[in-house]
């Protein structure tokens, strides 16, 4: 089935479809490439300039946790996030499966400058609590991704440095990328370093390694069967963490996803839907279901 | 028991939401984007976000969740003194979302409580049952209800909207709902203050509390004074009506950011002050006599700045919560109201990644709970007058769930303590969601010490229970 899936989303991805989503494709700037950091940063910088104006996503999958002997927990969670540039991202994140935890919610407003907020709400005694954003190499909900690795990336919180031009084989593919070395300039990260593989065609993140505080390669995440949604913005219908130390892996596949809501139209009304406010993403929504 | 009776005829008249989907309109062409799935992941939407439901509307059921088990309970102290020693309950719950249309939706939360070795505790009642309106700024719930207004972890003089059930469990009761409105009203957020918010509650009627009953260990009625329930002196009329407003906002400063919390509520208390009673006959028996109380507390939750206080601080979550209790008597009441007091906890969270292995945390708690104010001998009963928590969480964060909680609570003044540890994992090899857990408290109390603990058996026990999740 997942085969299936990504060969499908691969062969849509290799016929360009047109761009309906209103959004321009910004033009490739003229790169600095004489100079290591700044070529680095301006791919970061490029790459996060190239995937803005989705205005807001709601993503629903499961999540399939592998340990290392090939057992498998499956997970399912629906993530609604509202695209805020400068401000940071926020996002709210509610439990479907297990049934232990249905119904349990969190929700997270991204702060550029220092530690996010963060805030769950537990169905069972019904209270909302403020929590600690510190805690971002915190294993999330037990899969190979951390909170760390599920946050949109702030191009101001890495240093930034190209490596090499390489081409990144993937099944029958080959892939020309930009391999940029990214360092966490913030604290209470996991990791020493980040290595980015961009695709250069549309700077798309096709693969990351993730290099532990001993500078050991600790995690690789994957992406695979590439969607352009709206003939505009790449998401990938699979993303792999492999951890290369314990053997573990997390699968994230997507089931159902929609991205600026005001690009859809309700099969009630037949008029486009709103596009979902920050009333949305306040601890008030998080009690609701 | 009106709104779940009407939400649950409801249900069953509900249109199959297959049916309210129309085909495109307006002319829109097959390239169109639908909204097809969008739906069943917007729940819980305030009105005039997402336009759903908005036309034809009708109801049904937007999620469907709950457990069943049984958790076996034996007191290993003070046992033969003709009380149950021993508890088996079997219980269930099922809790419905509903969606009736844009502006309307609903919670039902029927649960059924029954203990094999006490024919007096079988619960069957809707714990929730509730409709809520939402509007553009604002949103009331109209039913039974159940709040949650604590902040701290152990012990919340904030919570005071609901009865509790001191049946089951004496010292951790449930919470039992209360059938009123509720009615929010919502500002926009500025710099500083985040989503403020004014609550107002009215809960009109009033109803008791359910008391342990008369073979429980914890039984009002086990020694050698009767305890009548049935005689309680209860307010009437006006007396009845509880009231609430409450005002909570985030706060965003350059020092902390925090939840907070104002609280102003009257009306009967839930707990009663027990009276002996004397009799025509020489006799005697102690009944429940309630009284009335005026809350006016405050409550915070903050997380330091990281950049203003240093990363160290910003991994602790602070919090205070504490009330002002002005407690008066009804006109039927033989007895004047227990002295006025003020009581409050402090404490913190800190959250660590990792302590013992890949993917595990733990949450370790640390709480202070004093009052103030009174010396009656009313409040020498009361539990939280001078008390620490410590409580560890540890997480394993494995395939089965695997948890373990401890938590000590020491009465500073007396010497009592609490010890209690749960251990809690999934049985995976039966069913991914059937839970396992085993519960083991002990007592220690000081019988020279006035507190309430030692009228009753000393209440050591350890539980073990099997629960199905749905």
């Amino acid at each position: 089935m997942s085969f299936f899936l990504t060969a499908l989303l691969t062969s849509a991805a290799l016929f360009p479809q047109e761009n309906r989503s209103g959004v321009p494709i910004p033009a490739v700037p003229d790169f600095q490439r004489d100079h290591a950091e700044t070529f680095g940063r301006q791919i970061a910088e490029f790459a996060d300039l190239y995937d803005r104006g989705w205005k807001d996503e709601i993503w629903q999958g499961k999540m399939i946790l592998f340990d290392a002997s090939g057992d498998s927990v499956e997970r399912s969670t629906v993530r609604y996030t509202l695209e805020n540039p400068d401000k940071g991202d926020k996002s709210l994140v509610r439990f479907m499966t297990p049934a232990e935890y249905k119904g349990v919610a969190a929700l997270t407003h991204e702060n550029p400058a220092g530690n996010d907020d963060q805030w769950l709400y537990l169905p069972s005694n019904r209270k909302v609590q403020r929590i600690s954003g510190a805690n971002k190499t915190a294993s999330f909900q037990g899969t190979e991704f951390t909170y760390e690795d599920l946050a949109a990336i702030e191009v101001n919180k890495y240093k930034w440095r190209f490596l090499e031009e390489v081409e990144l084989r993937k099944g029958e593919e080959t892939i020309a990328c930009y391999k940029v070395e990214g360092v966490p300039q913030y604290r209470d990260t996991g990791y020493s370093r980040l290595l980015f593989w961009f695709r250069q065609d549309n700077f798309r993140r096709e693969q990351v390694e993730y290099y532990d505080r001993a500078s050991q390669l600790l995690k690789v995440m994957q992406s695979r069967g590439w969607e352009a949604v709206h003939g505009r913005f790449q998401r990938p219908a699979i993303m792999e963490m492999k951890n290369v130390q314990t053997k573990k892996s997390t699968l994230l596949e997507v089931e159902k996803r929609f991205l600026n809501l005001s690009l859809y139209k309700s099969r009630r009304t037949g008029k486009a839907r709103p596009n979902l406010t920050e009333e949305f993403f306040t601890t008030r929504a998080l009690q609701s279901r | 028991m009106m709104p779940a009776c009407l939400l649950l005829s409801l249900v069953t008249l509900a249109q199959d939401p297959t049916e309210l989907a129309q085909e495109p309109q307006d002319g829109a062409s097959e390239e169109e984007l639908w909204d097809e799935g969008l739906e069943d992941l917007l729940g819980g939407v305030p009105s005039g976000e997402l336009g759903s439901l908005e036309e034809g509307g009708g109801l049904r059921i937007a999620s469907l969740r709950g457990s069943v088990g049984s958790r076996y309970r034996y007191f290993f102290r003070d046992r033969d003194t003709g009380l149950n020693d021993q508890q088996w309950f079997f219980e269930g719950d099922l809790e419905l979302d509903l969606d009736i249309n844009e502006s309307w939706s609903g919670f039902v939360q029927p649960r059924f409580r029954l203990d094999l070795y006490d024919s007096e505790l079988r619960r069957f009642e809707p714990f929730e049952a509730y409709l809520n309106w939402r509007g553009e700024s604002s949103d009331l719930r109209l039913g039974q209800m159940v709040e949650n207004w604590g902040i701290a972890d152990t012990y919340n003089p904030l919570d005071v909207l609901n009865r509790r059930d001191f049946a089951s469990d004496f010292l951790d009761p449930d919470r039992l709902g209360e059938m009123g409105l509720r009615y929010r009203m919502h500002f926009p957020s500025g710099e500083v203050l985040g989503e403020p918010t004014l609550a107002l509650y009215l809960i009109p009627v009033f109803r008791r509390t359910e008391f342990p009953t008369a073979s429980s260990r914890y039984s009002l009625g086990a020694g050698p004074i009767p305890f009548r329930e049935q005689g309680s002196i209860t307010p009437d009329g006006e007396d009845q009506i509880f009231g609430a407003v409450r005002a909570l906002s985030t706060l965003d400063t350059s020092v902390f950011n925090a939840d907070f919390h104002l609280l102003a509520a009257r009306g009967p208390e839930p707990f009663p002050t027990l009276m002996p009673r004397f009799k025509p006959n020489f006799t005697v028996d102690v009944v429940p006599v309630y009284y009335g109380g005026t809350t006016l507390g405050a409550g915070l939750r903050a997380v330091p700045d990281e950049q203003t206080l240093g990363s160290f601080l910003s991994e602790f979550t602070f919090k205070f919560e504490g009330a002002y209790k002005q407690l008066y008597k009804f006109p039927e009441s033989p007895i004047s109201a227990p002295e006025d007091y003020f009581t409050y906890v402090v404490g913190l969270d800190r959250v660590l990644d990792r302590p013992f292995g890949e993917k595990d945390q733990l949450t370790l708690t640390l709480e202070y709970a004093g009052e103030n104010g009174a010396s009656d001998p009313t409040s020498q009963l009361r539990f939280f007058r001078s008390d620490g928590v410590l409580r560890l969480f540890w997480e394993a964060n494995n395939f089965s769930r695997t948890s373990l909680e401890a938590r000590w609570i020491q009465d500073l003044d007396t010497g009592e303590r609490i010890v209690q540890v749960i251990f809690e994992s999934q049985l995976r090899f039966l069913h991914e969601d059937l839970r396992f857990w085993l519960d083991y408290q002990v007592f220690h109390l000081e019988p020279g010490e006035p507190s309430l603990l030692n009228f009753f058996p000393n209440g050591s026990s350890i539980t073990t229970g099997i629960f199905l999740d749905f």
